[in-house]
């Protein structure tokens, strides 16, 4: 059985933000939750490096764990998922994710939270059918159930985000590192830095 | 007089009781294992099986080039 998996290529990615944009348009996200995101780290020094961020569909995931009205749950494929009509906003899911992946829509003033929002694997989500109006409006896009992978991997113009099951994306991140032989693929690395490796 | 005002009273009692029998509510609360979902199904849960050749060959195509 398929465990689906994100691996972002810090070698690769080039802080395009592509997959944010692919992301925010795919699903029509509200203004201020972003269900993905480019952290980039020494921004500016040589050497910096930059990861896209979103949930990581964790095997043992701590949202899930900690969630009081257990609105979680987890497919075959191992994607992490949750009910929107079950989600009370408490905000606990998002002290307990490491990777700072639930998003919350701000509804109302004084900064009230609305129900929490994910990356869902452009899995949708429960309680609706499948690619209907409302699993959309409520969850986004399914490309899954399209047989459609992430569209912020698909759209990925250097390839550094993989989505997929998680043998063959580390069957491939493997052969980089290998290919590499321990050095930066960067174009241009060495000519602008004047560095080795 | 007040044999009639105590049959009565008691045919009224009677009525009262019938009246409220149905508006007792058994007692038993929902007792609801922590850590299980409790939301509504999803219809992706159960079949990755399906999905799986689709998913692959999508995976070949896009993500392997």
């Amino acid at each position: 059985m398929a465990r689906m998996k994100f691996l972002c290529d810090a070698e690769r990615c080039i802080e395009c933000n592509g997959c944010v944009t692919a992301c925010k348009n795919e699903h029509e996200v509200p203004w201020g939750v972003n269900r993905r995101r480019v952290v980039t780290l020494d921004d500016g020094a040589p050497g910096e490096k930059s990861i896209s961020v979103a949930c990581m569909h964790c095997n043992d995931a701590p949202c899930q764990a900690v969630c009081p009205v257990d609105c979680f749950y987890t497919t075959d494929d191992g994607i992490v998922l949750h009910d929107k009509d079950l989600c009370i906003g408490c905000g606990y899911c998002f002290y307990a994710c490491p990777f700072g992946a639930p998003q919350y829509p701000q509804q109302s003033s004084f900064g009230a939270r609305g129900k929490m929002d994910k990356c869902t694997f452009c899995a949708g989500g429960p309680g609706e059918e499948d690619l209907s109006d409302a699993e959309y409006e409520k969850y986004g896009r399914n490309r899954i159930a399209e047989g459609k992978l992430p569209l912020c991997a698909e759209m990925c113009s250097t390839k550094a985000l993989i989505a997929g099951d998680g043998d063959e994306v580390a069957d491939i991140y493997r052969e980089r590192v290998l290919r590499r032989g321990g050095r930066p693929q960067t174009w241009g690395w060495e000519t602008a830095y004047d560095q080795q490796g | 007089m007040i044999r009639e005002m105590s049959s009565l009273s008691r045919v009224g009692l009677l009525l009262v009781s019938l009246s409220l029998v149905g508006c007792t509510n058994p007692f038993s609360p929902d007792a609801s294992k922590a850590g299980v979902y409790k939301g509504a199904t999803d219809t992706l849960v159960n079949n990755a099986d399906e999905r799986a050749a689709s998913l692959s060959e999508r995976f070949e195509l896009i993500q392997k080039r």
